[in-house]
């Protein structure tokens, strides 16, 4: 039997030297005043009396919409438009990022060199935004939703492969297991046993992705990619509010369905 | 596909004989990339304009998402321990949540575009930009994270007599701190990216260095530019996963 | 606090509305202070019982009555206030993995403090000493500083248990607190907590699967079946037939817990004449 003294055992240090969290923490705390302090950000002009007008001025042109058939009709098309551009895009670069993957994922009989180059493939795709894509395509194939699209398809196969490389090498086990079988080759290994088992992680972060994308598809107009973003800053450079107005509406709605649709598929693949 | 068609999916355009010269010559002008040491120093502060801008607009974007989390969370409705959640509880988180749609419907380059307006070109329209939509991001996925976790705790807080804020941080901060983090962290390796292409709209860093250079056909530029980005993203994901490994 | 229910119906909220009911016609009084276990095989509706008392669960029908009001009609506040004069003990004790002991345990003193004063214990428990006199009283005294992870589940329990030390509370509901307990561990926690409560003079109201802890350590044994009050007896009335009638067809439940060695032996309370809390 043991009798309690009074005092409690003692607590630890208040600094953990080895606390990397804390570190962690301590630095980005670091990092997030040297960037408001090295920004010439002038809030306080946000503040200011001409600013606030401006906003309000600028607020109340925007309640009032275009609702013209006519206008309604262009409106309806550029939706579409940017509606395919983020669908076919994302297809495209889930197509890419699965073939991508299956060469940038790191198992038991995957060659070195492929696997570095494929990796540096996928790390240039994702680092580059799809709007810096954009405007590079468009200097090769011109204006149109198809350069929106393809630099859609190119960044987002960045992202998806590399996501599916982890998936897929989370999954690596049971690639190696198949190996034991009898001969199979590694792309029959991940056909028929990896790819099965990750289907509804891949799904769902496709359907994940489309839902960014189309956020995305929606700016690329800006660049002369078409779509809403086209006509955003066409009729924004000539400061037709109304006309801004209806298309951000419509923006916010496409964006809405398509979250709702993405949400409802996932919550089904999850049952 | 309809949808094919509506994109005018026709890659083959890019093998006709003038854009293959186009694109021949630009990716040529690719090599050699510029190095002269007075363009990297422009692009290393463009580097720290680009990362200054994502972090004060998540650091912006934490401060107004979080409150809104908490209060848009059902996992604090006191009504809803025993029975349904009462209408007002239930408006106000309601609202909530549609105001934080709105925030992130919009695409940063739109905000961006009007806050050029509001508060002229520079690094604060792009700061605001991603202040707001971010405000919109992580204010969903932190609801969805909270909703998602345990309660177990924070629901025998709110049942012994506590506060909804003592809930908060005694029950689900600590239940689900390392998923919060985990994100957060990802998501400022996002707003690192975002931030580069609202500087096409002037916003200032790597985006409107590569949008002058691209106007100036400067295509050596262009290569340095795109490498020193694929660098910035590479080391914020490195120090992002380092974080998250940290925290596991 | 007096504790009163009279011909009480519940039903839990997952359950649909033709389904079966958690309570029937339950009548209970308790008077300020005093000890009861509450008995019964599974699904007899002792987890429930105490969710109605600790306000977690509505009743259907029927009238309950708590410190001399029904909180259904209380307003917010007054609700809350209740509350925070029950503590509710659930049989897993809700406690975050990555929390360190001494912060879990103060997380019952949180109705108490505000709310500069609790975040203010995050960052520096304020709590050490007496966190530490209540883990001794469960001889844990060794981890207030660990992390709630560390911990193997009994272990945990017995900080749920401890818990209870902590807070103001007049009324304690313990759920099946030696669940996760081997024979020694539980006949010392059942007499620290026993112990305490009275000497704070709480009511204390426990559900038990072990019977013989229930009969030989509190004055009243209530049992319940099927959600209606079977017995509310003495602990010398209770005898082995009225238990077998209680638990006919479900007997593999009956634990027969031995009686430790020693009640003395066993006291692990700090030796001091200080009050473990300073409440309100």
């Amino acid at each position: 039997m043991k009798t309690a003294g009074l005092a409690p055992p003692t607590p630890p240090s208040m600094i953990r030297w080895g606390c990397g969290i804390c570190w962690g923490m301590a630095g980005l705390a670091v990092l997030v005043a040297l960037s408001f302090w090295s920004l010439d950000l002038g809030l306080h002009r946000l503040f200011s009396g001409a600013a606030l007008e401006r906003m309000g001025r600028f607020i109340l042109e925007l309640s009032r919409p275009e609702v013209s058939a006519d206008f309604l009709d262009k409106l309806g098309q550029a939706a579409f438009e940017t509606l395919a551009m983020s669908f076919v895009g994302t297809l495209l670069a889930a197509v890419a990022g699965l073939v991508l993957a299956f060469l940038a994922s790191d198992g038991p009989d995957s060659r070195p060199t492929i696997l570095a180059l494929s990796r540096l493939l996928l790390n240039l795709l994702r680092s580059v935004p799809d709007l810096m894509w954009a405007a590079l395509l468009i200097i090769s194939s011109g204006l149109g939703p198809m350069a929106g699209t393809l630099a859609l398809a190119l960044h987002t196969a960045g992202v998806l492969g590399r996501l599916f490389a982890d998936a897929s090498e989370n999954a690596a086990d049971h690639e190696r297991a198949c190996l034991r079988l009898a001969g199979a080759s590694p792309i029959q290994c991940f056909l028929y046993v990896t790819l099965p088992s990750i289907i509804p992680q891949l799904l769902s972060y496709t359907l994940y992705r489309w839902e960014n994308n189309i956020r995305a598809a929606s700016v690329l107009g800006v660049v002369g990619a078409g779509g809403l973003g086209q006509m955003l800053s066409y009729h924004m450079g000539l400061f037709q509010m109304s006309e801004t107005s209806s298309i951000l509406i419509t923006m916010i709605l496409l964006v809405v369905l398509v979250d709702s649709v993405s949400y409802v598929t996932r919550r089904n693949l999850m049952r | 596909m309809p949808t094919f068609y509506a994109v005018e999916f026709k890659p083959w355009v890019f093998l006709e004989p003038q854009n293959l010269k186009v694109t021949a010559n630009f990716l040529g002008d690719f090599f050699p990339p510029v190095f002269q040491s007075e363009f990297l120093l422009l692009l290393l502060k463009d580097a720290w304009t680009t990362i200054a801008i994502a972090t004060a607009g998540m650091a912006l974007a934490l401060v107004f998402s979080v409150p809104l989390s908490i209060a848009a969370s059902s996992a604090l409705s006191v009504s809803s321990l025993t029975g349904p959640m009462h209408p007002v509880g239930f408006l106000v988180r309601q609202s909530i949540r549609w105001l934080l749609i709105v925030l992130r419907s919009i695409p940063e380059l739109v905000w961006a575009l009007i806050f050029v307006r509001v508060v002229g070109l520079g690094p604060a329209a792009g700061v605001l930009a991603i202040a707001v939509t971010y405000t919109g991001m992580l204010g969903k996925i932190y609801g969805e994270i909270l909703e998602s976790g345990d309660t177990q705790t924070s629901r025998a807080i709110l049942v012994g007599g506590g506060g909804r804020l003592q809930a908060f941080s005694y029950g689900l901060l600590p239940q689900n701190a390392t998923e919060l983090l985990s994100y957060s962290v990802y998501r400022w390796e996002c707003a690192i990216r975002s931030s580069a292409v609202l500087g096409f709209v002037g916003a200032g860093g790597l985006g409107q260095q590569m949008d002058a250079s691209m106007k100036m056909f400067n295509g050596g530029e262009v290569a340095t530019i795109l490498m020193v980005l694929m660098l910035l993203v590479a080391m914020a994901d490195q120090i992002s996963s380092w974080m998250r490994r940290a925290v596991q | 606090m007096e504790i009163l229910l009279e011909g009480l119906d519940a039903r839990h909220r997952a359950v649909a509305s033709d389904g079966p009911k958690a309570l029937q016609n339950l009548s209970l009084r308790v008077q300020a202070g005093s000890h009861l276990a509450v008995i019964g095989p599974s699904g007899a509706g002792k987890t429930s019982l105490l969710q109605i008392l600790a306000t977690g669960l509505r009743p259907l029908e029927g009238r309950l009555s708590i410190g001399g009001a029904d909180p259904w009609t209380l307003g917010g506040t007054g609700l809350k206030r209740l509350r925070s004069r029950i503590f509710y003990a659930p049989q897993v004790p809700p406690l975050p993995p990555r929390q360190r002991v001494v912060t879990a345990l103060s997380s019952a003193r949180l109705p108490e403090l505000s709310l500069a004063g609790s975040i203010l214990n995050l960052i520096r428990p304020q709590f050490a000493q007496q966190g530490y006199q209540a883990l001794c009283a469960f001889d844990l005294g060794e981890k207030l500083w660990l992390r709630v992870d560390r911990l193997s589940g009994g272990e945990r329990q017995r900080i749920g248990l401890a818990k209870a030390f902590m807070s103001c509370a007049e009324v304690w509901l313990v759920d099946e607190p030696l669940s996760a307990l081997d024979p020694k561990r539980s006949q010392q926690a059942i007499e620290a907590l026993l112990e305490e409560a009275t000497r704070r003079g709480v009511t204390l109201i426990a559900t038990l699967h072990q019977v013989e802890v229930a009969r030989q350590m509190f004055p009243r044994v209530i049992g319940l079946r099927e959600g209606q009050l079977r017995f509310d007896l003495p602990r010398e009335s209770v005898t082995d037939a009225a238990l077998r009638e209680l638990y006919n067809q479900y007997e593999y439940e009956l634990e027969q817990t031995p009686v430790g060695p020693g009640r003395e032996a066993s006291l692990m309370l700090p030796a001091s004449n200080s009050p473990v809390i300073a409440c309100r």
